[in-house]
């Protein structure tokens, strides 16, 4: 027979017993449907965590202080070991440096007339703003003059305005009042939304460093540095520039630990993805379990078939039909069964996953690698669970199987 | 005619042993025979005799366990399965008792399957063709697109026929092709038979009846595995004019 033939052949005997067929198809299109939304999920919290990580800034590198051993006992996070000494050495020596930027922060009650808030204030230089991929979306940023002359100039993110400035009011050229410090409103952060980690980004208020650093911490220590590298590229030379520079600074010995820890976004995006990646493959195991019951359905639906046909069988095989013709036309049922079923589950993976989007609000991302590996399974699934019973029907001895009642 | 002086079935001191539940049985032993083109050849017996074994040994369904069947010079028991089914297709043609048509298929579609088995060979204009003519040639020309559920027995018999001869072949092979049906139907199907056989075709009939075996050219009769009887029929008798002279079978409620 050849292949045309041999497919209307298996299209036909499918038909016949349709709502068999269909039930047979049930296990695979489940495992489909699985691996299309568990995989759609997935990369859609991947990009959305990716997303947010990005939205840190691009090329962005991250200083923290890492305490030195004391007698060898580590003294935690937090401790202090970042001066401003250290940004300027890296704003001078790391050519791989775009942007650099220290970071001091506390959190205080601020006030505008009857309105308070508690919140965070955090004192950086002007070139913070294009570092982080933040603007002024009203009013402006400040200026190097402003940091030179610790100006009492903030700006304030959505959540801080609209704490304070309720109703609506304008709150640029308005004065707030930070602790007991009076600060001039001179703009609004764009809105940023959550963090990675699920920070609100627009409650906070944004200072000159220095204004933060003279009149409310009192202290020469940064909490942390941000630093921009030229281009991805620059990422690594970045890193080992600011390592040997705040080395130097520090006066540490060849010998001497870091007692700072510089981080890249890759690697917060890996420890973000090696979650989901986990999530993921769980779920993809499920749906392998599945498409496995789904196999086995068909390989158990195709001897029945075997079992009802010997009699076509035989006949078939006494007008001249090889045991190739008999093998090939049952093995050809099992894949059209499983294929039509690996069809059927995408499509209703792709709905459930726009259903997903559209109830839960969850982020989808439909892959075509997800779709051609569930076809590719589905093939291996019909050939390797029809071998068997295509094998079984290919051997039968025709008298037999022409007497077989 | 130096084709039909040899024949187009040879058989030579054939076995066929069964072993079942350890014991052995021999239904055909050591069978002799020849069969010349354009033969129709009827081969009786009782129930156990042989009969139907032998058919299909001479059908290449089954395999002789001692001796050699040659098909038009050719020893069959070298040919490996797939060389037989390929020699099946090519020259065989079947006729069984209860039909065999594949369930709920049309007519049309039971003619065409030898067909799709030569692969590319035949188009679809062209099948097409040879199944109208063969059904044609067993009446059946107003009935193509039933369904096999919706035919009479004798109207199924006729589309297995069709079926059978659709690859125009050089042997039929009947098992009991009658059995099944009422003396009127019996002797149109053997009508067809006959007609078959008068253009060329040659036929081997298994049946027990004697009155479908007087149809024949040639009776051959089996006991016990073993041919008692091989005597040429001076006078078949024809089955379409047999047919005329059975008497209308009157309805007893349409009587008048």
């Amino acid at each position: 027979m050849n292949i045309f033939n041999l497919f209307i052949t298996a299209f036909r005997a499918l038909l016949k017993n349709g709502l068999r067929t269909l039930l047979t198809m049930l296990g695979i299109i489940i495992g489909v449907a699985a691996v299309i939304v568990m995989e759609s999920i997935g990369k859609g919290s991947e990009a959305d965590i990716t997303s947010r990580i990005n939205s840190l800034g691009s090329n962005m590198i991250i200083v923290a202080p890492n305490p030195k051993m004391v007698n060898g006992v580590k003294m935690g996070q937090g401790g202090l070991t970042l001066e401003y000494k250290d940004v300027a050495m890296i704003k001078r020596y790391c050519s791989a440096v775009k942007y650099c930027s220290p970071l001091v922060a506390l959190t205080q009650q601020v006030k505008y007339r009857a309105n308070n808030w508690n919140t965070r204030i955090i004192g950086v230089l002007p070139e913070y703003f294009p570092l982080r991929g933040m603007w002024a979306m009203q009013g402006t940023t400040f200026t190097d003059e402003d940091l030179r002359n610790t100006s009492k100039v903030c700006i304030i993110g959505k959540t801080v305005r609209d704490n304070l400035f309720p109703g609506g009011q304008d709150p640029v050229g308005k004065t707030i009042v930070v602790g007991s410090i009076p600060l001039k409103v001179i703009g609004i952060q764009n809105e940023r939304g959550q963090s990675a980690t699920g920070n609100d980004q627009d409650d906070i208020i944004i200072s000159p460093y220095t204004t933060v650093q003279d009149r409310m911490v009192q202290s020469l220590y940064v909490n942390v540095i941000f630093v921009s590298a030229k281009n991805a590229d620059d990422i690594k030379k970045a890193v080992s520039q600011i390592t040997y520079s705040i080395r130097t600074s520090h006066h540490l010995a060849t010998t001497d630990q870091d007692d700072f820890l510089v981080k890249t976004l890759a690697d917060l995006m890996a420890a973000a993805e090696g979650v989901t990646q986990v999530l993921t493959l769980l779920l993809a195991s499920v749906a392998a379990i599945s498409l496995l019951v789904g196999g086995i359905g068909i390989m158990n639906i195709m001897f029945v078939s075997v079992t009802e046909r010997t009699r076509e069988i035989g006949t078939r095989l006494a007008i001249g039909a090889t045991s190739f013709d008999v093998m090939w036309q049952l093995l050809i049922e099992a894949l059209v069964i499983s294929l039509l079923a690996g069809i059927l589950g995408i499509i209703s993976g792709l709905i459930i996953t726009k259903l997903i989007t559209a109830l839960a609000g969850w982020r989808t991302v439909v892959t075509s690698s997800s779709i051609i590996i569930s076809f590719a399974v589905c093939t291996v699934i019909g050939i390797f669970f029809g071998w068997y019973p295509a094998r079984k029907a290919a051997n039968l001895n025709p008298i037999d199987a022409l007497r077989y009642e | 005619m130096e084709d039909s002086a040899k024949p187009v079935i040879e058989v030579k001191d054939v076995w066929r042993t069964f072993v079942t539940g350890g014991t052995p049985f021999s239904a055909l032993r050591g069978i002799n025979l020849s069969v010349m083109p354009k033969e129709l050849m009827a081969i009786m017996g009782a129930s156990g005799s042989g009969k139907s074994t032998f058919m299909n040994m001479l059908g290449c369904l089954d395999r002789p366990t001692k001796g050699k069947y040659f098909f038009n010079g050719i020893d069959t028991t070298e040919k490996s399965n797939t060389e037989l089914a390929l020699l099946r297709r090519d020259n065989f043609g079947f006729v069984f008792q209860s039909y065999n048509l594949l369930p709920r298929t049309t007519s049309y579609e039971n003619v065409e399957l030898p067909l799709l088995y030569y692969g590319y060979k035949y188009g679809k204009s062209q099948r097409r063709d040879m199944v109208m003519a063969a059904l044609k040639q067993v009446g059946l020309e107003e009935k193509v697109y039933n369904k096999t559920n919706e035919l009479s027995g004798g109207q199924q018999q006729r589309v297995a026929i069709a079926r059978a001869i659709i690859n125009n072949p050089k042997v039929i092979f009947a098992d009991e092709p009658t059995g099944n049906l009422d003396t009127r139907t019996s002797f149109d199907i053997m009508a067809i038979v006959q007609s078959l056989n008068e253009k060329g075709t040659t036929v081997v009939i298994v049946t027990h009846e004697p009155d479908i075996a007087d149809f024949a050219k040639r009776k051959v009769v089996f006991k016990d595995g073993q041919i008692i009887s091989d005597e040429p029929n001076q006078q078949p008798k024809n089955a379409a004019e047999e047919r005329l002279k059975l008497p209308e079978l009157k309805e007893p409620g349409v009587a008048k």
